[in-house]
């Protein structure tokens, strides 16, 4: 070999990229603390925080059925008819309601499309507090992504807690997968 | 899940009838330009693999991808918006099924469903259980009907002279132009189908009223004149024949495909599969099909005669004359004499249908069933139904005879369907104002001035009247997708009235139906619950006639027999997939394989084995086939037990306006219908040719192989053998495994399927298409046997092949519990779950088909390709319950595991138990025949345990002892 050095580069550079590669490989898609800007500068802290609003007052799919639901813009004015209604901000809902215009809020949980989670599954029959998955919601000004979102993450709670299936994941064979991949 | 929710937001009231466009466009964020929807079923060129075709462009590719992964993970995640409703509608929860009865008009039958809705789109039908005509079965036309909703194809303005209007524009100018003809006094013909709506009779009389000189003529594409003729002489104008298959013992099938498409025969499939029980012992219900085509009836007959019509007509009236004297006429063949001693023995039991359309073939029939009693018991004649009335010399009159002024027609397409097509365009060139009220654009309509765009029937207001006199409501199970508007309203426009269709309906249902019923006080109350069954029964809506006419002309004309090699009829046939061809641009019926021939995408000529050979045809050879003025050219199917001197023809292929799907596809059977002097008659003799034309076109066959090779894969006994016990294998196999049983804890589900009720309709498939987001593949690719169907169906042909005996196996993922395909698996993507399920995980996945390649059932498939998903209005019809498969994954039956998962949480939200029949899987929830069962093994009051203690059953391959969950009830003949 001529250029050993060169070689020797070669080889370093490619064992960095390795490792940074499985490294980074690791946390794509988890994106664990997003905490986008929306429209309006909603605050879970005011309403669930300081004013104890029930969480499925708004989200009040979550007990029903899969997803728990971005509430209809409509359901703000039952109590901002009253409530400060002059505010600019909250004037941008009364301007959305009466010209049929939608507030497009920004996404900040993504939940894979190969996997499937029930919401009322786990509210309504696991009786499992909204907090657990979703972090301290009641102190957030801006919403934020709390969990990673990721497969370890859901069973992880599931082993600790030995909640239905226990055992799936547990198995050296594989376990039942089609519970949620579907 | 992304989906979903935008499309929550966009569909705010799906029942509300404002008009809405252009909503669609927001569900998927991509915008697709012109050439992309262009491209819509096709592959492009990028779609299919990158070929490597160098190492330095393999190292290209790889440096890149390599390279892209630590890029990604700095990348931000691409904003994506969550839009919520405005305002929230009482019937929409995200995420949860809302359910509305409703009835299509896609079939002959017209199933009555329940329309699935998610989020305002309407993805899945299912038989409605509460109506007593097709009792929760549908047939695959219905099935596909969520799709036609969603067809791009469809007409999105009403068009005046080809151009765009909008609704106050175009009723301006075809008002004012049907005003000036009202005031001339001039003639206005109204042409429909023959509707069996009360409304729309109704509204057609109000039309006649306003209008004064119109005349309303029926007229069906695949026409049933010489019945409602024959029945109409015989007791009286307007009285129709209602069959009642679930009284008799015996049916005798001249040519009626009764179980696949002709009259109503999703009701006669329920009535059939019951009394299809090997348990009723001597009742079972004895079926003999004499055909000259192989038909889905034929295949499931227990004796099937090859006659030609000609021959059938013979044999028809020799019947007659043996009938009525009590088999004291002599010099009749054997085969006559014992077809009359089956019917001899099961007097006022018996049912003989014949499919013939000739007045005087159906008079024998009439007299036949009547001699034997059968009236009032197996056949009932009545004046209460309006289920395929045309009669067709009104129509042939129409067209021979000066045109009108005007002519509207109304969910009908002759130009299609009437076989001298130059002439129907020659008596419509000569029409002023010419009207079609359609949902896309076909023949007819191109050669239209007027075009008025109407609503699919998912999206429309109606009601029909079943054969037993029930009334069945059709709902709008989500708002006009197209900004087009519902048929009869725009027949009152014309009428100078505002009334909405759904107002016009009320108010006659009020006046009408109301009356009829005590249980409801309130109108509202009998509406809403009418509305929320789909059916109402009502008394007095049956109108028996008994009245006889016994001087009904039967001397059908009997054409003398020459041998096969000298002369050739053409036998043009109706299929339960492709009907009269106006679902032609629906791709799930286009792919859906054809019951006999297992043909997808086009028709061919069906052509008997003997009659190939001695032309020197094979299947795939392009043929000429020309009689009178009319000659197509067709690749020939070498079909087992056709009648040697016949060629059969499918109908509903080569449409030359429609959506890109079904353009161009085989070749249209109509032209050789041919008009008798009184009906359409689908038979065509004398002067017909066959040639070869040299060239040769591949089928797209799903099954080519036809044997079992004398493996027992489908088992089957005679009606003595079962009772006899003998000639049954049952489990008989001693098997020895390398492992130990897996530990059975909790639900074992397990599916059984009844091979004797099963009769190979194929609704399974389309279900099962529409539940699981099965990708479309298209001809080329089924050519590949690359069809993506997680359910099929395999027809194998057992002795003779001038008339073999046939039997159907549903056939989709047998749940092994030692499972070949999982022991392969490098990455575990397949395993098995801890309730008996082989399951398949896509996202682990990683393509390298070695399960499918050790799959003793070939039931996997692989995603070859990224099959189109980019049409937004189509996607719409997407399960999102199911993920949609990307390129290179490996899919299959996964027993409705969304539909499983579903049936537990429901039950624990209710604080029950799981209880069997809970769990409905789409393709055991649309068998009309119920012929598949499903429940859970640990269960031992189930119905599948019971199935599985059976002495029929037995699984597929057993030797095998892969052990699988899908296990099969012996097919039981009933003969000696």
């Amino acid at each position: 070999m001529k250029r050993p050095f060169t070689l020797l580069i070669v080889i370093i550079a490619f064992g960095f990229i390795v490792a940074e590669v499985v490294k980074s490989a690791r946390t794509i898609g988890f994106n664990e603390g997003y905490e986008p800007d929306q429209p309006l500068p909603f605050s879970h802290k005011i309403h669930a925080g300081e004013n104890k609003i029930n969480c499925q007052y708004c989200h009040f799919g979550a007990d029903k059925g899969r997803h728990a639901g971005i509430p209809p813009t409509q359901l703000c004015l039952n109590c901002h008819n009253q409530i400060r209604k002059d505010s600019d901000e909250i004037q941008k809902i009364h301007t959305a309601v009466k010209s049929g215009k939608d507030i497009e809020w920004v996404k900040v949980l993504h939940f894979p499309d190969f996997a499937y989670f029930n919401h009322s599954q786990h509210v309504r029959l696991g009786k499992i507090e909204c907090q657990t998955c979703h972090g301290v919601v009641e102190g957030m000004t801006r919403m934020r992504q709390v969990g990673k979102l990721s497969m370890g993450w859901c069973v992880g709670c599931h082993r600790e807690n030995e909640i239905a299936p226990p055992n799936d994941h547990k198995r050296k064979t594989g376990g039942d997968c089609a519970k949620c991949h579907y | 899940m992304e989906d979903s929710k935008k499309t929550t937001s966009k569909i705010q009231d799906t029942r509300s009838n404002a008009g809405g466009n252009g909503y669609w466009q927001d569900v998927h964020q991509k915008a697709l330009s012109e050439d992309e929807l262009k491209n819509e079923f096709m592959e492009s060129e990028q779609d299919r693999f990158v070929a490597v075709k160098s190492r330095r462009s393999f190292l290209q590719i790889m440096g890149f991808s390599v390279s892209a992964l630590p890029l990604a993970s700095c990348m931000k995640i691409p904003t994506k918006k969550a839009i919520p409703f405005l305002y929230k509608n009482d019937t929409i929860v995200p995420g949860v099924a809302t359910w509305f009865a409703t009835t299509t008009r896609e079939c002959t039958s017209g199933c009555h469903l329940l329309v699935k809705t998610r989020e305002g789109r309407p993805i899945k039908v299912e038989g409605n259980e509460k109506s007593s005509h097709t009792r929760g079965g549908t047939c695959p036309q219905c099935q596909a009907s969520v799709l036609s909703l969603y067809d791009s194809y469809r007409l999105r303005s009403s068009m005046v002279d080809g151009a765009g209007r909008d609704w106050a524009g175009f009723d301006s100018v075809v008002a004012t132009k049907f005003a000036a003809v009202k005031e001339h006094n001039q003639k206005i013909v109204l042409v429909t189908p023959s509707t069996n709506s009360p409304t729309d009779l109704n509204l057609i009389s109000k039309f006649k009223e306003h209008f004064g000189n119109v005349d309303h003529i029926c007229y069906d594409a695949i026409s049933y004149g010489g019945l409602a003729k024959s029945y109409s002489k015989a007791f009286g104008n307007g009285a129709l024949p209602n069959f009642k298959l679930g009284n008799a013992k015996l049916v005798l099938s001249f040519g009626a495909d009764f179980l696949g498409s002709w009259y109503s025969p999703i009701k006669f499939t329920k009535d059939y599969s019951k009394l299809r029980d090997p348990g009723l012992g001597r009742n079972m219900l004895k079926h003999i099909q004499v055909e000259s085509v192989m038909s889905l009836s034929g295949s499931n007959a227990d004796k099937r005669i090859v006659a030609s019509k000609a021959r059938q007509r013979e044999m028809l009236s020799q019947l007659l004359s043996l009938v009525e004297s009590g088999g004291a006429a002599g010099g009749r063949s054997t085969e006559v004499r014992d077809l009359y001693q089956s019917l001899a023995s099961s007097r006022g039991k018996s049912l003989v249908v014949c499919g013939d359309n000739d007045f005087k073939t159906q008079n024998i029939v009439i007299k036949i069933n009547k001699a034997l009693g059968n009236f009032g018991k197996t056949i009932v004649a009545s004046k209460s139904s309006h289920h395929k009335w045309a009669i067709d010399s009104e129509f042939e009159a129409l067209v021979n005879g000066p045109g009108p002024a005007a002519i509207i027609f109304w969910g009908t397409n002759p130009a299609y369907s009437y076989p001298k097509g130059s002439k129907f365009a020659d008596f419509l060139k000569n029409i002023p104002v010419r009207l079609a009220l359609t949902t896309a654009e076909n023949e007819t309509s191109k050669m239209c001035n007027y075009v008025a765009a109407t609503n699919h029937s998912l999206e429309s207001w109606g009601d029909s009247i079943t054969l037993d006199g029930e009334l069945a409501f059709s709902q709008p199970v989500i708002q006009a997708l197209f900004g087009t508007r519902m048929a009869g309203e725009t027949l009152l426009a014309l009428m100078g009235s505002s009334t909405k269709y759904y107002d016009f309906m009320k108010e006659f249902w009020r006046k009408n139906f109301f009356s009829k019923q005590s249980s409801k006080l309130s109108f509202v109350d009998f509406w809403n619950h009418s509305l929320h069954d789909g059916v109402v029964s009502l008394a007095g809506t049956v109108q028996e006639v008994s009245k006889f006419d016994s001087s009904i002309p039967t001397n059908v004309k009997i054409s003398k027999r020459v041998p096969a090699s000298q002369s050739l009829s053409i036998e043009c046939f109706e299929t339960n997939v492709m009907g009269d061809g106006s679902c032609a641009n629906n791709p799930w019926l286009q792919e859906l394989p054809d019951p006999i021939t297992k043909m997808t995408w086009g028709n061919a000529a069906h052509i008997s084995p003997s009659t190939a050979s001695s032309l020197g045809i094979v299947s795939g050879d392009v043929v000429k086939i020309s009689g009178g003025e009319k000659a197509i050219e067709l690749p020939a199917i070498v079909q087992p037990g056709v009648e040697p001197g016949t060629v059969g023809i499918s109908f509903g292929h080569g449409r030359s306006v429609t959506g890109k799907v079904g353009l161009g596809l085989g070749a249209n059977a109509f032209g050789f219908v041919r008009y008798n002097g009184e009906c359409f008659s689908h038979f065509a003799e004398g002067g017909i040719s066959l040639e070869k034309t040299g060239r040769k076109e591949k089928l797209a066959q799903t099954q080519t192989h036809h044997s079992m090779e004398g493996r027992d894969i489908v088992r089957e006994q005679t009606l003595s053998e079962f009772q006899h016990g003998t000639g049954h294998k049952g489990h008989d196999v001693k098997l020895i495994s390398m492992w130990s049983d897996r530990e059975k804890k909790g639900h074992q589900w397990a599916m059984a399927i009844d091979l004797s009720k099963c009769t190979g309709c194929s609704g399974c498939i389309v279900s099962c298409n529409a539940e699981n987001n099965v990708p479309v593949v298209g001809k080329e690719e089924v050519i590949n046997r690359r069809e993506m169907h997680w359910m099929r169906i395999d027809r194998y042909y057992k002795g003779d092949d001038a008339n073999p005996e046939v039997v159907h196996q549903p056939l989709n993922c047998q749940h092994c519990d030692n499972a070949p395909c999982e022991t392969v698996c490098p990455v575990l993507a397949t395993v098995q779950s801890s309730d008996g399920l082989n399951q398949q995980v896509y996202n682990r996945c990683v393509g390298t088909r070695y399960c499918a390649n050790n799959c003793p059932y070939k039931v996997r498939r692989f995603n070859w390709f990224r099959y189109p998903h980019e049409d937004p209005v189509e996607n719409m019809v997407l399960n999102p319950d199911v993920a949609v498969r990307e390129r290179g994954v490996m899919e299959k039956c996964s027993m409705c595991i969304q539909r499983i998962q579903e049936g537990k949480i429901e039950a624990r939200k209710q604080g029950r138990e799981l209880q069997d029949g809970d769990i409905k899987l789409a393709c055991q929830q649309s068998c009309p025949a119920d012929a598949i069962v499903f429940g859970d093994m640990a269960n031992p009051k189930s119905k599948i345990s019971r199935y599985l203690k059976d002495k029929r059953n037995y699984t597929v391959l057993e030797e095998l002892n892969v052990k699988p969950r899908v296990s099969y009830l012996t097919k039981i003949r009933n003969k000696e």
